[in-house]
């Protein structure tokens, strides 16, 4: 047990990593895909709230940490994007396969757009009247990330299906709850 | 069954968000200081690496996306550009230094400048993109305040926070990286600070002073730690302030601060 815990400990630092020093020389700043966030909704998708929201705050902790971030800025950011992720969990995996999708898209968007809006009121140190400065650089990025987070989900979600699917051949799956 | 809220996700959530917003609430930011540089001392080698492959995969996608041969000419263009504009300023600065008293203004000689070489190894991933941190900090002499170059003379950032390892860098267009300039080609003087969606921004020059498109700003030398005549770029545009006191000129950096791998810290600009 301690073993599988050291293992996704370590799969979050490599993750954040990833996401800080690989991610930004790929994409412009503002269309770089939340990696991080992203893959914490694709496990709350497949495995549920319950089982993934400690992972949630860890991998915030270890966010805030690498990012000079106050702490508790990405653990805000990552337990709400896993809540609203619980909401729409069911429905991505249970509804029709169109409405499946177009589910699995708006969550994409409310998340993308959550995350962006409460990381860069942080950035301003949470200064509301210096966010209409930002609006600009605010929407201009926010229709590729959102193209980039909805890719970068399709893919998670399918690779994580298949593994758990692997693993329980026999039962069904579990719906987050 | 009975309802339980205690148990419910609900719930998990509002304590998590009190804990988290009473720590951002009461934490001082540098309490945290000292978990931050152990694990920075751990996984910064890891950092490097995976920046140094970013970098390279990076610069292989520019290649593959750009027609062959005119893509180095292009780099070495650049390059070249980079060295001429700092060197123009330098120069610039230099014939004026004749005129006006050579003793009285005491530009720093450039390769007596004691530059500590640094990599970068991770950047701001979202926000403005304003900040860099590099595998070089107190135990390499590094300081808070530190000048932070690229090429000859470039500036691009000063050193913000500094752990055993590690620094962090504030970029020009970080909003809280102020320093005090002057135009090259007429003196005028304004301080040189990052504004929220418009990037870097020469402030407070006087209306009475003459600030054209095009003029090159340079470090004064009046900030600590910062030596005379280090490039910040050029004038692209100028507008007034708010209240018509003062002008207002937008900067355009030669150096582009998303692409940025190797830098380097002046470590006693004052000498």
């Amino acid at each position: 047990m301690i073993k599988k815990e050291a293992i996704i400990l370590i799969v979050i630092f490599l993750a954040v990593i990833f996401q800080m020093s690989f991610f930004p020389l790929f994409f412009s700043i503002e269309n770089i895909p939340d990696f991080i966030s992203i893959s914490l909704v694709s496990l709350v998708v497949i495995f549920g709230f319950q089982n993934v929201w400690v992972w949630g705050i860890i991998a915030g902790l270890v966010m805030d940490i690498f990012s000079f971030e106050k702490i508790g800025i990405s653990i805000i950011s990552l337990i709400v994007s896993c809540y609203i992720a619980s909401f729409f969990s069911r429905r991505v995996l249970l509804g029709e396969k169109l409405g499946g999708i177009l589910t699995g898209i708006l969550l994409v968007l409310v998340i993308t757009f959550f995350n962006n809006s409460w990381l860069i009121l942080a950035d301003i140190g949470f200064w509301f009247q210096e966010i209409w400065r930002v609006r600009i650089f605010f929407f201009d990025g926010i229709l590729w990330k959102f193209i980039f987070n909805l890719i970068l989900f399709l893919i998670l979600l399918l690779i994580l299906k298949k593994l758990y699917k692997k693993k329980s051949s026999a039962k069904n799956l579990i719906i987050g709850n | 069954m009975s309802f339980n809220f205690f148990s419910t996700k609900l719930f998990k959530v509002i304590v998590v968000l009190i804990i988290a917003g009473f720590v951002i609430f009461l934490n001082p930011y540098n309490f945290f200081n000292p978990i931050r540089s152990a694990v920075f001392t751990v996984f910064s080698p890891l950092q490097k690496v995976v920046y140094g492959l970013a970098f390279e995969f990076s610069e292989i996608k520019k290649f593959m996306s750009s027609i062959g041969q005119l893509k180095s000419e292009n780099e070495k263009l650049i390059k070249e550009n980079r060295e001429l504009l700092a060197e123009k300023a330098y120069l610039g600065e230099i014939s004026k230094e004749n005129e006006v008293l050579r003793e009285e203004l005491k530009l720093l000689p450039r390769e007596k400048f004691n530059l500590e070489g640094a990599s970068v190894i991770s950047r701001d991933f979202h926000g403005q993109g304003d900040w860099l941190e590099i595998d070089k900090g107190e135990k390499s002499g590094i300081k808070k305040g530190m000048p932070v170059i690229v090429d000859k003379g470039i500036l691009v950032g000063i050193i913000e926070d500094v752990y055993r390892n590690t620094s962090k860098i504030f970029l020009l267009n970080n909003p809280q990286s102020v320093i005090n300039t002057i135009d090259s080609k007429t003196n005028s003087k304004g301080i040189v600070k990052g504004e929220y969606g418009i990037g870097v921004v020469m402030d407070m020059v006087l209306q009475s002073e003459s600030l054209d498109k095009g003029d090159e700003i340079i470090t004064s030398g009046i900030s600590n730690n910062f030596p005379k005549g280090l490039l910040i770029g050029n004038v692209e545009d100028v507008v007034p302030s708010p209240d018509r006191l003062f002008k207002k000129g937008i900067i355009s950096s030669p150096v582009d601060f998303s692409s940025l791998r190797f830098v380097f810290v002046i470590k006693d600009g004052n000498q």
